[in-house]
Order: structure tokens, then sequence, then C-alpha cells
């Protein structure tokens, strides 16, 4: 590839960095919302809203996302009165249609990870702020969830450099984030192997960049004590990686 | 596969090769790519098997130089790098000659030509204009969509980038359904596409638009439809060719392009490559 | 496009319907998905003892391939390996003098995307899996005077398969799902075979949604038999 090629490239491909960034700042916080009401349906007293909850997390974890997304695209515009319908404002646009799609399916994730951390609060800490009279809103956001947040941290991280990663997905419904801005390079400068391997590059940097800003941010939450650890913490992984 | 990694590996450990001579007698056989999904020039029926216009034409070329051909199904972005590594010896499916692909490689003479068009919702009013600068101006600030890696793509940069938002597909089914959803305002793609879509009851909606967009105004369109190959495979392309100039003069191939378009889209045998 | 004809007449067996080509497509996808999930399983245990092993650049190396195939999107490793394998191989070969051509297929790369992916997460869990055994067993087998190889094999090993199970079903149920994405390279796998007959029908909400209940079926059923095999191999 001569250098005025490498040049366009590079630049096309920068544009396209914040595209992917878009797709993962607009996915998390509404798969975060998301699963904060799936968690909080599921330990609801309503059978049927625990019901609903457990049946979304089950459906959006055992099917791949590309499904997921296909589904959603192509597959409910082809019905006529969705059309006609508010919805279709923003299933019109591929854009929000990949966010639509990944925000189910992180959601669904992110529940799974919000469980892990609500078992991990000890009961005991619970009972004893109970005892000491604080009222159940105050225990819950005083005692329950910090402790739960820090026991969840690395899992979620893992979460979030899965979603940035399944971002790439979006490129199938023609959103032209960085795998697609690198499809279309490829076809105009057949220099396939080399706008690849600058787009895993670029990859795999926003991924390091976040994964040691995740480790910092772990680090800060751990008390003092707990901080020198022998071995790193078990990470829920979710290997379901991007799928 | 496995067999010929198998083969090259015992190649490899005998420090000979064993298949050299013995398969120089017989030609070998003649490998196809094609894309399978590009109806009515190249697709698939749901038994797998491959069909269309230059499925069938292939087919009789083949038989005009007695030799055996192998079809094989890819899809067209990776069809042109797997040419140049080897994978096929020719590439047919309505592909247009260029120049620029004339740079990197060879083709074979046109033996079809289809002009490219808008179509779009008969509901917005964006037919009947009669040259392309007023289309043009109909469909600033439209959301366009197009096969990727086409001729049309390449219209759609030189002619209307920056002043529409321009939508990539993999194919022309996923671009099809996404104008009958409403997700386009127009799409661009070769005549063929939009003849077959119009003629279903789903795109009874849809109307392809004037003017025709050619060779004649927009020069890099190419002058037709042509055989894809590597500039090295002189032989190959000669016989072909020769085959060619035989099927048009019979008449061949209008019989075949009226049977998938519906009329006459064969190009008159090129004097330099057929003589008088 | 046949917009026309009914659900039943799609679905029919025979030339015309989908429903032989859709079989065929989910065979395609559990070969894909298992062939690449036995050797990447393999090949993570491998990888894994390379980074519990004493040979620090060995480690090292092991740990990077780990971050590097972790980081990036596994589509992008897929294009990578469907552009990138044939001219490699070729490359290699004319180093040996052989000039002909070595196509790499679609099932071949889509194997090897599996196996590729499921290694990294596959190695992460063996490690896992090996930290949960108790320091003093290390030290039981050493007095039992069993060499380390032996020890290996006889002591640490079958714990560390049985710590790993529940993280190995993780990784397969994830090899099931990536095989989805070598519909792009037109691997006439399930999601391919839907996508196909979605589109020359018209009816893609209805394939792609047969699409979602047969993997949500399959990967229920992979849970249950890794549930299965963990309360198997629970001894006492």
């Amino acid at each position: 590839m001569d250098f005025e090629t490498t040049l366009r490239v590079l630049t096309e491909l920068a544009g396209a960095i914040w595209v992917t960034l878009a797709l993962a700042a607009a996915t998390l916080p509404l798969g975060f919302v998301l699963a904060a009401l799936a968690t909080w349906a599921r330990a609801s007293r309503h059978r049927v809203a625990r019901m609903i909850a457990v049946a979304y997390v089950t459906a959006f974890r055992s099917t791949p996302l590309l499904v997921q997304i296909f589904v959603l695209y192509y597959g409910l515009s082809q019905f006529a009165w969705l059309r006609e319908s508010p919805a279709w404002i923003v299933l019109k646009d591929p854009f929000a249609c990949a966010v639509v799609a990944m925000s189910l399916c992180t959601g669904a994730y992110t529940a799974e990870v919000m469980r892990g951390g609500l078992a991990a609060v000890p009961k005991g800490a619970v009972e004893a702020a109970r005892a000491l009279g604080l009222s159940p809103l105050k225990v819950l956001f005083l005692v329950t969830v910090p402790i739960a947040v820090r026991r969840a941290l690395p899992a979620y991280s893992n979460e979030i450099v899965v979603t940035l990663k399944a971002t790439s997905l979006a490129s199938t419904i023609t959103v032209m984030e960085l795998t697609g801005v690198a499809k279309d390079l490829m076809s105009q400068t057949f220099a396939v192997i080399e706008v690849f391997c600058m787009v895993a590059a670029i990859y795999l940097a926003i991924n390091t960049i976040l994964i040691m800003l995740l480790r910092a941010l772990e680090l800060r939450l751990t008390p003092l004590h707990e901080r020198p650890k022998p071995q790193r913490t078990a990470r829920v992984a979710r290997p379901n990686a991007a799928l | 596969m496995y067999r010929k990694l198998v083969g090259l590996l015992t190649a490899l450990a005998l420090g000979a090769s064993l298949a050299g001579p013995a398969a120089a007698e017989e030609k070998p056989e003649v490998r196809i790519g094609t894309d399978g999904g590009y109806l009515p020039w190249s697709s698939m029926t749901p038994a797998g098997e491959l069909t269309g216009f230059d499925i069938e034409l292939a087919k009789l070329v083949c038989e005009r130089m007695e030799r055996k051909c192998r079809f094989t199904a890819q899809p067209w972005e990776g069809q042109i790098p797997a040419l140049e590594q080897g994978k096929y010896d020719i590439l047919v499916g309505g592909i247009s000659i260029t120049a620029e692909r004339q740079k990197r490689l060879a083709f074979t003479q046109s033996y079809a030509n289809l002009p490219i068009n808008f179509a779009a919702a008969k509901s917005a009013g964006l037919n009947g204009k009669s040259a392309w600068p007023e289309l043009r101006e109909a469909l600033v600030g439209k959301t366009i969509g197009v096969q990727s890696g086409t001729q049309s793509q390449r219209f759609m940069d030189n002619e209307l980038k920056g002043d529409v938002t321009i939508r990539l597909y993999d194919n022309q089914d996923s671009l099809n359904l996404d104008l009958l959803a409403g997700r386009l305002d127009a799409a661009l793609a070769g005549r063929s596409p939009w003849i077959a879509l119009t003629g279903t009851t789903q795109g009874e909606g849809i109307e392809i638009l004037s003017p025709d967009l050619n060779f004649e105004t927009f020069n890099y369109l190419g002058v037709g439809v042509g055989g894809l190959m590597r500039k090295d495979s002189d032989e190959l392309r000669k016989a072909w060719d020769v085959a060619l100039c035989a099927l048009k003069k019979e008449g061949e191939i209008r019989r075949i392009s009226e049977h998938w378009f519906g009329f006459d889209i064969s190009t008159r045998a090129d004097p330099a490559v057929c003589g008088a | 496009m046949a917009g026309e004809a009914s659900l039943l007449e799609i679905l029919a067996w025979g030339d015309q319907g989908w429903s032989r080509p859709l079989l065929v497509g989910l065979g395609v996808t559990v070969a894909c998905a298992s062939l690449g999930y036995v050797l990447g399983v393999g090949l993570g245990f491998a990888l894994a003892l390379a980074k519990l092993g004493r040979n620090r650049w060995v480690a090292a190396a092991a740990n990077a391939y780990t971050t590097v195939v972790r980081g990036v999107p596994p589509l992008l490793v897929i294009f990578l390996l469907f552009f990138g394998t044939n001219g490699a191989l070729m490359w290699i070969a004319g180093g040996f003098g052989y000039n002909g051509y070595i196509e790499v297929d679609a099932f071949t790369v889509g194997v090897m995307a599996v196996t590729l992916v499921s290694a990294s997460y596959s190695s992460e869990v063996f490690r896992g899996a090996h930290a949960t055994i108790p320091g003093g067993q290390f030290e039981a087998f050493a007095a039992l005077g069993l060499r380390s190889l032996a020890g290996l094999c006889l002591v640490i090993m079958p714990q560390m398969f049985r710590y790993a199970l529940p993280g190995l079903g993780n990784v397969w149920i994830m090899a099931i799902k990536e095989t989805t994405l070598l519909s792009v390279i037109s691997l006439a796998e399930l999601m391919r075979v839907v996508g196909l007959a979605g589109r020359t029908t018209g009816q893609p909400f209805f394939f792609y949604g047969v699409a979602a209940v047969v993997y949500l079926v399959l990967v229920a059923a992979s849970s249950r038999a890794f549930v299965a095999a963990e309360r198997r191999m629970r001894w006492g």
C-alpha cells in the first residue's frame, strides 16, 4: 500500500472510531437501565413480573446477538402495521436499531452481573444496618448497593469490553462504524490484510485503554485492607464475546 | 480443501511434485466464481444449484470450448482477492468492464449491457425526470442505498457524495428489503434487479426512475458486462472470446437474455476480437 | 421473490422448500462449532500450561495471544482469517518452492476462527481452575514421591477439568454463537441459510424467528448436558 492510500485509509478509519464509541456509549447506559429493571422485577413479589424478567434474561442470553439484530432490523420491518406505528421512528434508523438490539442483549447479561453482585452482599451487613434502625431505602443505598457494585465491577468491566467489540456487528445492518468502513475500504483499495490489521490494532488499543481505566477504578473501590491481592479477582467472565 | 492441503504437504515432504506431468495431458477444469445472489445474472435455488443468465451463458461457453467447468458461489466482495490469489480462473455475474478494473485484471469482450437506474416508491413522485441533473436535484438530502463494491456505488461516490446519505449493503436482497420497508428514499442498482423486483406483488409500489444512467454519459461506468480474469490467463481469455463470438453470431446470447431479462441485452460482436 | 407462497409451502421438504437447507445448515453449524471447540479447548489447555509454566517468555507469549484475541471483535478475526490465510499459506508454500494455488475454504476458516477464540477463553478458564486447587495438594503429591509429570496427570489435571467444567460450558455456548458470524464469509451454516431464505422469500421475520428458537434450544440443551456432566464428576 502506498503512502497516499495509507493516509486515506487511516483518516477514514479515524472518523469511524467515533461511530464505534458512540454506539457503545449509547448502548451501555440503556443496557444498564434495562438490567436494573430486570433485576428489580426478578426480586418482585408479582409472579408475572418475575416470569417476564426471567424470560427476558434467558431468551437474550441464549440467542446470538446477530440473530437479535437481524430480527429487529430486517425481521420487524416486514410488517406494514409496524411501519406505520411510532416505533418506526426508532426502527427506521440503522444506528438506533443497532443500539436497541445491543442494549437488549447487554441488559440481559448485565442483569446476571447485578444478581451476582447482590448475592455477594453479606446478609450480616444488611441485618446490622437494619438493627441500627436505617430505613429500607437507606439500607439499600448505603449498604447493599456499594458492596454489590464493588463485587460486580470486574464482571461489569468485562461486559463493557464485550459490548465495545459487539459494535462491530452493527456493520451488518449498514452502520458505518470501524468494521463497516474497513469493509468498504477493502473493496476500494484491495489492500485487505493491511486494512484489517489496522482496524484490529485500533480495537485492541481502545480495549486496552478501557481495561486499564476500569482496573484503576476497581482498585480505588477496593478497601485498603483488601488491596494488595495475592491473585486476581476471579472474573465472572462472560466469554460469550460479542455474540 | 483437506485433500489439497494433504497433497501439498505430501509434495513438500517428498521434495518433488508428483502431480505435474499426468495432469498436463487433459486440460484442467475451468473454475468459475460467481455471486449467486444477483438476480437474474447469477442466483441460487433452494436446492443450492446456481442458475441465472451468466450461469447459462458460461455453461454454453464451456460446451463450445470443450472444457469442463466448475461453478462456486461466493459473495462479490471477496471475489476479486480470490481471483487474484488463483482460487478462480474467471468471474462472471453481471460484472461491468471498467478502466479501473482493467488496470489490474483482464476482461473478456463485453457480451451484455444494461444501464443502472434509481428505483423508489411510486408515492415519492421522483419519476419522470428527463435528464440526470433534474433527477439529481430531486435526490439531494435523501437516503439512498447501494450495493457495496458495485458500479452503482462508484456512481454514488462520484455524483452524489456529500449531498445524500449513502447506505451500503452486502447484497441486492437486503437492499430490496430496506427499499420496500421505506428505510431508503431511493436505491441505485443495475436495471435488471429492479425489473425483477417490480414484477413481484411486494414490489408493486416501487418504480424504476428515468433517466437510464450509462456509459454514454458517465464513461467510468464501463462498456458493458464481461468475464473477469487475471492478466496471465491469455489462453483461456482467447478461447472464451472465440466461443462468445460464435454464440453472439448464432443469436444464442439474445435468446437466453430474453429468457432471463425479458428483452435483449446482448451486445454486438466486437470486430476487433471476432473479425468482420 | 415469492411473497405469495404460504409458510407451509416455504418450509416444505423438497427442491422448492427450505426445510432441507435449514437442516443442512444446522448440521454445518454444529459440526463447525464442535470441531472448533474440541481443537480450541486442546489449544487452550496447552496455553494454560504455558502461562503457568516456568519459562517466562513462553508465558508472556501465551498471555499476549489471549489479550489480542480477546481485544479484537470476533467478526474481525473471521475476516482476517478468511482473507489472510490463503495468502499466508501460499507465501509459506512459495518459500518451499510450491507455487500452486492453495485454498482454504469457508468451513476451514470457520473451524479456525472458533478454535482461536475458544482457545483464548478456555485457557483462562483452565488457569482459573488451577488457581482453585489448594496449594497443599502440590506438596502432598511431592511428599508421596510422585514425579511432577505423573503428579500433574494423576492429581492436578482431573481436578482442573472438574473445576473448569462450568467455564468450559460457557465456552461451548460461545462457540455456537460465534458460528453465526461465519455467515458473513458465506459459510452455509444455519444463519446464512436463514438469511438467504428470509430475503428470497420476503419473510425475514419468520426465518430469523426460526433461527432464534433453534439456537435457544441448542443452548438450553447444551447447558443441561454440562450441568449433568458436572453432577457426575462430583465425587463423594
